[in-house]
């Protein structure tokens, strides 16, 4: 009998199709009790990490689900070699399959296994069906999963509503999959490649505005205190590196020093549009705080904690300055909430010079599952972010929301397939034009670990324009053309211009570190200030469109420099390299207004002009021994007697407005030039090919400016 | 061929279009005979014309003005047969004599109206069209062809004027009811168009032309199916119509049928090698087929047929994009904005930087 029992369970293990529930019973395995001694202490010690844990997923933290995840990787070698041993145990399989589900790129795994188990014993487990419907999820087989969620959901006898809910969420997620993956987002996604991603992990990658700068986190080899490692621990503290780009090459990633990478965790936040400061992230006490550090010359300095507003006992994990610096968005678990990790916003306080109270983003963005990942764009009013919640398809999904004229947040968009998998996205920052943005992941083509990967965004499809011609007159043998309306194609691109170049002595061409202050012209007011780095004098501003900007350049013993950006609200993303230079306040030198303005072929000054004058008062007070020339000049269209005269008369308008202001009148000469000193000659002008550009040369011509005539 | 005796000629007279019934003769005048005698060259002139003997229709005329130089219809019938040789600027000095002759033979204005419009000079064929209908309210051609140089001109309101008088004064005009069914197209009235269409196939059915433009009307009209329909009926009647081909092809390619599509540009290849459009259109379709080096390759071909097609260039663009080759593509969005397209400038603001 006992040999016809081996020989019937002989056939049950070889056979797969008719597998039966094969239990390890040391019975059923007489033959190989070696083996099966081995498998059973493989199965134990599985069964051992499984049992550490609850069943549920459901109210745990991500520290417990991290926890857990690497845990269940450790049991999955054991398993698999007790399944190697038998592989017709439900029990097993189903422990494999949620093994497979922690795992970083073998997910799909898990299907085959949990589907075996239910086979075997259909009452394998109670959530059996969830966790196959998870691993279908993962693999995108959408509909499968709906199936088997609805088939758990049809046996939850307990009716606990906090599992139903999930199961429930599970379900959306998968039908929002599917209506995204049918629509699929044009983009290129490019694994970053070397010299940044390496066979460690890299991932919290930031970039400035212009991208010529990138920060990551990586735990490399080489990390500040990896030398202090216990011996066989690869898990390496994060280090924060940077990167340039240099004549469109990325620089070999360097360390960025003891200054801010310390023996623990430092991982990238944010970095200002202009890369003059960055925040990073430090977990001294385990709590997860927001610090700062400001590039000073050519040295970073140590990060300094952020003020109680943003930091508290809990867990602050991410953060982005806004364009002009005044506005900090960060990410908190602190109690209070909507959810879990929720975004919150912050003012500076120009009295306090600090971080002012900070305020929840509300109901419109945060969810009560988890947000993360904040990013403001330079634009001032597309926030992104990362949320378990909205119309994810599965765990986090980056979204986007844009700022409403009233002040409020419009409903969150999600970034679409394949931007946005069903496992997490997080830690997407975008560049200024909006058509590059990066992030990190683990594939399987990847360089190893996680990687920092590229997406580029490519817009709506470019239409293609087809041409045709018909013999519309019968009487002319020649066919005319059909005309082709050209198809309007949506912006892909932010509608901001990134203002940046380099501030400099204009004799010696050396940089200086000068003051840079935004000015709305038309409202008459202070945008934001900036420092250009005193080291290399670099400065980036970003302007989103629809404002006419001034931007005034400011240093001591130097004379003010005045830039005007007119900028319609319709013009899409451009990059302006403008360097200035400034000269010091002697004889000669001389200075164009830019942001004077006069009403259309009269002398009449506007009133957006005032500010720039009270500008040219303070610096004759400032300096009561100068005298100056204040000149207009025409373009050359229109006669030159015509032309004469109106720049005299607009030259005497802003003279008169100077003595108003209480100017002596002997330090001030009038003149006006006419078109007599053309900054662009006609000739010039006649070679331009575009009308925009040739308009724009004649405003150059048209201006106003002051010369330093005696000391 | 020497001149026969008037009198057997003037027996022979015929009569055809450009005919006219010649006025009484006093027999015993000397001038009166001379005048038979010019008559008889001008008979004989009209015969060799009626056989399309141009040459010696003219040598005939020639005699008759030789003996009488006031000789009217003489000139005008001269001047009719250098227009079918397409002498256009003689037969304008002829025309010329034979109004200041007669100021109202209307068919004489309407001729040199003709000549000047072969010889593209529109604002004297215009001038006079209008003094051929002042004579002679009725005749529908100087319509039509006024009504076509303002088509030209752009003006399709004044042209479907003067169809629609030339389709009053002859209601089977099938080329007036075409040519007002286009200029309704080009002021985007399609319903209109298409009625006129179908009313030149009522008149004559045997047009590929109308057909193709009924095509082109429904194609605009996003009505395809139909659209593909005329392109066939078309094809059928001229099947070297490598324009209907193409604009088949554009109308499968608007119905999502990119395969059929290149099918149809192949044709037309085919048939006119150096069919530009036909090679731009097939990398439109290879595109949606996300056969990018096949776009390229075809917009290459096209560039080289005509290498300021700026369509091309921007198509060539978008595949090239898709190639990954971005500064390949950016040239070339650049090059179709400094050829007139304004999504040139708008692609490369928005991909390139």
């Amino acid at each position: 009998m006992k040999k016809y029992i081996y020989l019937f369970t002989l056939i049950l293990v070889a056979s797969v199709i008719n597998a039966q529930d094969i239990p390890f019973d040391k019975k059923l395995f007489k033959e190989r009790k070696d083996e099966f001694k081995e498998a059973k202490k493989n199965l134990d010690a599985g069964n051992a990490i499984f049992e550490v844990y609850p069943n549920t997923y459901l109210d745990i933290n991500d520290r417990q689900y991290t926890e857990r995840k690497l845990a269940y990787r450790e049991a999955l070698s054991p398993l698999f070699k007790a399944n190697k041993f038998n592989p017709n145990n439900a029990e097993l399989n189903y422990k494999i399959g949620r093994c497979y589900l922690m795992s970083s790129v073998y997910k799909d795994e898990s299907i085959p296994h949990l589907l075996k188990a239910i086979k075997l014993n259909p009452n394998v487990a109670s959530d059996a069906h969830y966790h196959l419907g998870i691993g279908y999820h993962l693999t995108m087989d959408f509909d499968k999963a709906i199936a088997a969620f609805n088939k758990y959901k049809s046996t939850l006898a307990s009716k606990n509503p906090a599992e139903l809910e999930d199961v429930n969420k599970r379900i959306e997620e998968c039908k929002t999959g599917k209506k995204l993956i049918a629509k699929p987002k044009r983009v290129f996604i490019d694994n970053f490649g070397r010299p940044v991603n390496g066979k460690y992990p890299e991932y919290g990658a930031i970039i400035s505005a212009d991208e010529s700068i990138m920060m990551f986190t990586s735990r490399r080899n080489t990390s500040t205190g990896a030398n202090k490692m216990p011996e066989g621990v690869t898990d390496y503290f994060e280090d924060i590196y940077i990167t340039k780009k240099v004549d469109g090459k990325w620089t070999v990633p360097e360390n960025m020093g003891s200054q801010i990478n310390t023996n623990g965790h430092d991982a990238t936040i944010a970095v200002a549009p202009d890369a003059q400061s960055m925040l990073v992230y430090k977990d001294t006490k385990g709590d997860g705080n927001i610090y700062e550090c400001k590039l000073e010359g050519d040295v970073w300095s140590k990060p300094k904690k952020l003020n109680k507003y943003i930091n508290t006992k809990y867990h602050e994990s991410s953060a982005s300055y806004s364009n002009d610096g005044k506005t900090l968005y960060f990410v908190s678990n602190k109690p209070g909430g909507i959810g879990n990790h929720d975004m919150y916003v912050t003012k500076w306080d120009e009295e306090k010079q600090d971080w002012g109270e900070a305020k929840n983003l509300g109901t419109n963005l945060n969810t009560k599952y988890n947000e993360e990942a904040v990013l403001i764009h330079p634009d001032g009013k597309t926030l992104y972010f990362s949320s378990q919640g909205h119309n994810s398809m599965g765990n986090y999904d980056i979204f986007k929301s844009s700022l409403n004229d009233d002040g409020t947040w419009g409903t969150p968009e999600n970034l679409g397939y394949p931007i946005n998998t069903v496992d997490d996205d997080v830690f997407f920052v975008i560049n200024a034009s909006g058509r590059r943005g990066y992030y990190s992941s683990f594939k399987e083509d990847g360089h190893g670990e996680k990687d920092i990967y590229m997406i580029t965004f490519l817009g709506p499809e470019k239409p293609f324009q087809l041409n045709s011609e018909d013999n519309l007159l019968a009487s002319v043998a020649k066919p005319v053309s059909e005309k082709v309306v050209e198809k309007q194609v949506d912006a892909l691109t932010k509608r901001i211009t990134i203002l940046k170049g380099v501030t400099s002595d204009c004799k010696t061409l050396q940089p200086v570190g000068a003051s840079l202050e935004l000015i709305d012209v038309d409202e008459n007011k202070t945008l934001a200030t900036f420092e250009s780095n005193k080291t290399t004098g670099k400065y980036l501003v970003s302007l989103p469109s629809g404002k006419n900007y001034g931007l005034i350049v400011r240093k001591e013993s130097y004379l003010f420099h005045s830039e005007n950006f007119n900028i319609p609200a319709t013009a899409a993303y451009e990059e302006v390299q403008k360097d200035i230079c400034l000269k010091k306040i002697e004889v000669g030198s001389v200075i164009v207004l830019k942001n004077i303005f006069y009403d259309y072929n009269k002398a009449t000054l506007r009133d957006a002009s005032k500010n720039e004058l009270d500008r040219l008062t303070k610096l004759l007070n400032d300096n009561p021994t100068i005298k100056i020339e204040l000149s207009a000049h025409t373009d050359s269209r229109g006669s030159n007697t015509y032309n004469e005269k109106l720049s005299l008369r607009r030259a005497q308008s802003c003279v008169d407005y100077l003595i108003e202001k209480g100017i002596a009148s002997s330090r001030l000469v009038s003149k006006g030039y006419g078109e007599t000193k053309l900054i662009k000659s006609d000739a010039e002008i006649a070679k331009l090919k575009f009308e925009d550009e040739k308009e724009a040369a004649h405003q150059e011509n048209r201006r106003t400016e002051f010369k330093i005539i005696a000391k | 061929m020497k001149p026969l005796n008037s009198f057997l000629l003037l027996s022979l007279l015929s009569f055809s279009l450009i005919s006219f019934a010649q006025d009484d003769v006093n027999i015993g005048d000397s001038t009166a005979l001379d005048g038979m005698i010019s008559q008889g060259y001008y008979n004989t002139g009209i015969e060799k014309f009626n056989t399309k003997d141009y040459q010696n229709a003219i040598i005939y005329f020639d005699s008759a003005i030789t003996l009488t130089p006031n000789y009217e219809k003489a000139f005008f019938n001269r001047g009719s047969a250098k227009f079918q040789l397409k002498d256009y600027n003689n037969a304008i000095t002829d025309f010329n004599e034979s109004i200041t002759l007669s100021p109202d033979s209307s068919e004489a204005y309407y001729l040199r109206g003709r000549s000047h419009q072969e010889l593209k000079d529109q604002e004297k064929a215009i001038k006079d069209y209008t003094d051929a209908i002042r004579v002679s309210p009725k005749k529908p051609e100087s319509y039509y062809y006024r009504g076509g140089i303002y088509f030209l001109d752009g003006k399709y309101k004044e042209a479907i004027t003067d169809y629609t008088n030339a389709i009053k004064n002859k209601p089977n005009y099938a080329y007036a009811y075409n040519d007002r069914g286009s200029a309704k197209r080009q002021l985007k009235d399609l319903t209109g168009a298409i009625k006129d269409y179908q009313k030149a196939i009522l008149v004559d059915k045997n047009l590929p032309f109308v057909y193709n433009n009924l095509g082109s009307a429904y194609r605009n009209n996003k009505q395809y199916d139909k659209a593909i329909t005329n392109y066939d009926k078309a094809i059928k009647i001229k099947n070297d119509y490598y324009m209907a081909y193409n604009n088949r092809g554009f109308a499968k390619h608007e119905k999502g049928d990119y395969k059929g599509a290149i099918s149809d540009y192949n044709d037309a290849i085919r048939i006119k090698a150096s069919y530009v459009y036909a090679y731009n259109n097939r990398a439109a379709a290879k595109y949606k087929l996300k056969d990018y080096k096949g776009a390229v390759a075809d917009c290459d071909k096209a560039i080289t047929l005509n290498d300021s097609y700026a369509a091309a260039y921007l198509n060539r663009g978008i595949a090239q994009e898709m190639l990954r080759e971005q500064d390949k593509a950016c040239e070339d969005w650049n090059k179709a904005a400094s050829l007139g397209l304004k999504n040139g400038k708008s692609f490369s603001q928005q991909s390139c930087n």
